[in-house]
């Protein structure tokens, strides 16, 4: 019996070639969005695993005052523990921008060469990939540092720095203005020694024996740091960073695949409703309701397998997989990861978009057929969900207008479900950008102070003209990942600062960033942690700073130094609106307003393309969504338009009968949807940003609302007035076809 | 004379499958009166009713209503015809499913000049009990009922009914007579009355009987039987 039906699929298929089009290619779309994103996170995810084996990553790091002594260094390997130096210095390049240079790792860590080939000579380097893309650096190319000029012979990449972070409290790569440089041991060493004033960091990698960490970090003497592999922002931060896109993926795949197996279904029941005569014709032949059931699914769900297939080899093409892994590429340093094929995510591709159609179709026709061949034979209309609703009003085309609305229902809502849909992923969207514009201006904006000099060797009085305060960083355990947060101690009246601490050791005011992110209030306690020495800290929120660049509590200087068992008068930071004259040799590192500025456009260039992506495909699913929805609705209503074109009515007066009521579905629906997507979409926002420390302004301003509303009116007109069109094809004849 | 119908002439399809359905067709209808256009299956009396009222085109010949011709007009001037002066039944009554009795009959009361009083249509057609049902819950006759309120509501000139009582049986088939023939007497309403049954041609003033696209008999009706009292429905 089936075979014979299914004949027809093909004529089916020829009728409705348009709207199968428009379903086939936004399942396409949707599948290749999907795997593209999911496929570039397992690249990188896959990638960094083979990575770390073959270049030996550490178990983790630290960092001493001083060199460790050969025997001291001893006494640490004396149970298995491999332990590599990683000492490094910042030097300055001709551009002014910073390269912290290291010697050539041997056992740890190792350097992976995208392009040439290690040093072997002095005054030969290797340069950091992002750093080399940002300059436009490449084999051959020679660069001054600090007046030598070096040959470029390497571009390349270590674990320990995927994420090549100044500092662990740095909010974002900046490598127009940071980057690593590898040279020989020899070479090393002479410029640590032509450069004698300026610090060297001498940190260690480890990769651990018997012991454990912990067991390791007690035997350490002069310990200033101790960061284990789990808890090193700039190890793994790719891998990291794309679980996220992984899971959203997948998840936000199998809702939008819902709407569209339910858009589908819409059309075959108004299929199946045209032809009811016809099916209670087959019933009453002996024709069973599984073999009509199959018939009716079949093509849907074809359409929907050969969509999914079609997307998922764009994916996996250069166009997909490799376009999506760009960003990450643009973002983190890591080298060039071969392509995989997860099962998982093929299966996802093939057999998803089928099972999810079928099941939604198989639910929703199920009903439709399961009246009996009489009903169906004698086309009897269910007046059962029209009598529910006795209308008062008095106004013929209000009147029409709902009732027409309630016959439409299923179309309304999966327009409302679409605009849901649709609004989560604009909405994601606009926050990528409002967030990042806020941290751009809101960081710009509160850095009050024009330098930063961060000490390694403190003096005992503060240079005139600064303000000198005590800095200690530690950390705070959110949503699986460990963030920097600044503790700032202050006394009195803070020049750069709009925090007033209370005294007390347990006390602080927190910036604005931590509150919009975790939600603190004042009352609340907030516990922060200090890995080197294996500490947790806990205080009482006195107040709110509306201060915003990073994570930052402030403290009472005095219940500060107490806290931390400083002397009274240390400080290690000092603030300035003008440059002082500081001795290189005593500081760390010097920021100024304008690298806080430039680290603050980071996220904002980096996501402009992402944001335009999300609100394009937002719009085409709008469109296309509204687009069927609105098409189907007149085609259930021919019999109607056609009956009052007899009537006489004129094609503004049939508009306004049959399209005008959709505009309050539209109105409210985008009333409803919107808020609600907001709402759901800043409730998971944070998990997209977990691993950044940064504040989190998703509010909008009034007349980017009034922007998204009118979009959607243009866009809902656009689509009505071609829909126009289509009442107009309506022949007044068609009423004497058929029967409603 | 009311309507005037000179030398119409329809066919459809191409080619091999051209098939000429009204082969030349004329005659006059006066104001107020009933007529009967009778015929077989493929008679082509359908399609007269068609062109008569704008919903198919001639494709020669031509059609007056009280003078003005239909011939030629656009989409939109034969909309504006069908509005101000016809009203339509259908065999299948073709009322909209989603709107009551009430709510139907307003689709017409909307765009009509002068409607009649809905209340009193209402009674006239019986329908007072039944005006917040939906088609759903009506039998056959009280659908056409309804239909035939509908159509009458705009108060039309001329009222084009096709096999009005086509799909009810025969005792429905009479009360749905009887009511035309009322409406008829009470608002001096022409009639085109498009039918198989051979019996309806008594209670008319004039009988047209096609066959073949052709007129084969134009006559009126010296003596009419009313319908309460017709036979074999």
């Amino acid at each position: 019996m089936n075979r014979v039906l299914n004949q027809r699929l093909m004529r089916d298929l020829r009728a409705n070639f348009g709207r199968y089009l428009a379903l086939l290619f936004m399942i396409f779309l949707g599948i290749y969005l999907v795997v593209s994103v999911v496929g570039a996170a397992e690249l990188v995810i896959s990638g960094t695993e083979n990575w770390k084996e073959k270049n030996n990553v550490e178990d983790g790091q630290f960092a001493t005052f001083l060199p460790l002594s050969e025997k001291e260094e001893e006494k640490l390997k004396a149970d298995g523990t491999d332990i590599e130096k990683m000492f490094s210095i910042d030097l300055r390049a001709a551009d002014n921008t910073e390269l912290r240079a290291f010697a050539i790792r041997e056992k740890i860590d190792l350097v992976m060469i995208d392009e040439g080939a290690l040093p072997s000579a002095d005054k030969d380097v290797v340069l950091e990939k992002g750093y080399a893309r940002e300059h436009d650096l490449s084999v051959g190319d020679t660069i001054t540092i600090e007046g030598s000029a070096f040959a470029v012979v390497g571009i390349g990449s270590v674990p320990d720095y995927d994420q090549v972070l100044k500092t662990f409290s740095s909010p974002a790569v900046d490598a127009e203005a940071f980057g690593l440089m590898f040279v020989t041991q020899n070479e090393y060493e002479n410029l640590t020694s032509e450069h004698a004033s300026k610090v060297e960091t001498y940190t260690y990698a480890f990769r651990l024996g018997t012991g454990t960490a912990d067991d390791l970090k007690d035997k350490i003497e002069n310990l200033t740091s101790f960061v284990t592999y789990e808890d090193n922002i700039r190890i793994e931060a790719a891998a990291g960073d794309v679980i996220m896109d992984k899971k959203v993926g997948l998840v936000a795949g199998v809702v939008v695949l819902i709407l569209f197996a339910y858009v589908i279904s819409v059309f075959v029941v108004h299929q199946i409703e045209r032809e009811q005569p016809v099916i209670g014709a087959l019933y009453a032949l002996g024709v069973k309701k599984r073999n009509l059931l199959l018939h009716y699914v079949i093509l849907p769900t074809l359409t929907s397998m050969f969509a999914g297939i079609l997307g998922m080899l764009l994916a996996f093409s250069p166009l997909g997989i490799g376009m999506m892994a760009k960003t990450h590429y643009a973002y983190f340093s890591i080298p060039q990861f071969p392509t995989v094929y997860p099962p998982y995510l093929i299966i996802y591709a093939v057999v998803l978009p089928p099972l999810i159609c079928a099941l939604v179709n198989l639910w929703t026709v199920n009903r439709k057929l399961s009246r009996t061949a009489l009903s169906l034979l004698r086309n009897e209309q269910a007046a059962g969900s029209y009598k529910q609703v006795n209308l008062k009003c008095k106004r013929f085309t209000t009147v029409f207008s709902i009732r027409q609305l309630l016959r439409e229902r299923r179309s309304a809502i999966t327009i409302v479900l679409g605009m849901l849909i649709t609004f989560m992923v604009i909405v994601l969207g606009i926050n990528t950008y409002v967030l990042c514009t806020a941290v751009r201006d809101q960081n710009t904006e509160d850095t009050k102070y024009e330098y930063m000099y961060l000490y390694k060797f403190p003096d005992e009085v503060a240079p005139e003209g600064g303000e000198a305060t005590f800095v200690k960083t530690l950390s705070i355990d959110c949503l699986g990942y460990t963030l920097d947060t600044s503790v700032i101690g202050i006394s009195g009246e803070s020049k750069y600062f709009d925090a007033k601490p209370e005294k007390g050791k347990s006390r602080c005011v927190v910036n604005r960033s931590l509150v919009q992110r975790y939600g603190y209030k004042i009352g609340d306690k907030i516990i922060l942690s200090d890995g080197a020495e294996d500490m947790d800290y806990c205080f009482t929120i006195t107040d709110i700073s509306e201060y915003t660049v990073g994570f930052k509590i402030f403290m009472d200087k005095e219940s500060m130094w107490e806290l931390f068992g400083e002397k009274e008068g240390y400080f290690n930071v000092v603030y300035s609106d003008h440059a002082l004259p500081i001795d290189e040799a005593k500081l760390y590192s010097v920021t100024t307003k304008e690298d806080i500025k430039r680290s603050s456009s980071v996220f904002l260039d980096m996501m402009i393309p992402l944001t335009f992506i999300l609100l394009s495909a937002g719009a085409v699913i709008f469109m296309v969504v509204m687009y069927l929805m609105l098409a189907v609705m007149i085609d259930r209503s021919a019999m109607g338009i056609s009956l009052i074109k007899i009537f006489g009515y004129r094609a503004g007066e049939i508009r306004k009968l049959y399209l005008n009521g959709n505009t309050i579905v539209v109105i409210f629906g985008g009333l409803l949807a919107f808020p609600l997507a907001k709402l759901i979409i800043d409730m998971i926002y944070p998990s997209f940003i977990a691993n950044v420390a940064c504040s989190m302004n998703l509010s909008y301003p009034w007349y980017l609302y009034l922007l998204v509303g009118g979009c959607v009116l243009l866009i809902y007109f656009f689509i009505s007035s071609l829909l126009v069109g289509k009442i107009k094809r309506i022949s007044p004849a068609e009423v004497l076809k058929n029967r409603e | 004379m009311y309507l005037t119908i000179k030398n119409v002439k329809k066919s459809y399809g191409e080619n091999g499958s051209y098939i000429q359905v009204l082969k030349g067709v004329s005659t006059e209808v006066e104001k107020g009166q009933m007529c009967v256009i009778q015929g077989t299956s493929g008679s082509g009396k359908s399609t007269l009713l068609n062109c008569i009222g704008g919903l198919d085109t001639m494709d020669a010949g031509s059609v007056q209503v009280e003078g003005k011709e239909i011939f030629g007009l656009k989409p939109g001037e034969l909309s504006d015809y069908r509005r101000d002066n016809l009203g339509f039944v259908f065999q299948f009554y073709n009322l909209v499913p989603n709107l009551t009795v009430k709510e139907n009959i307003q689709i017409c009361q909307h765009i009509a000049e002068d409607p009649l009083d809905m209340e009193e249509l209402l009674d006239t057609l019986g329908l007072t009990e039944h005006q917040n049902k939906f088609p759903a819950q009506l039998s056959g006759g009280q659908q056409q009922r309804c239909a035939i309120a509908r159509a009458l509501i705009k108060n039309p000139k001329l009222l084009l009914c096709d096999e009005p009582t086509g799909a009810l049986d025969s005792s429905t088939s009479r009360d749905i007579l009887v009511l035309l023939e009322k409406i008829n007497a009470k608002y001096n309403t022409t009639m085109l009355i498009v039918t198989h049954n051979n019996t309806i041609k008594n209670m008319v003033h004039k009988v047209i009987l096609l066959k073949d696209g052709l007129i084969k008999k134009d006559y009126e009706n010296e003596v009419r039987t009313p319908a309460a009292e017709l036979e074999d429905l």
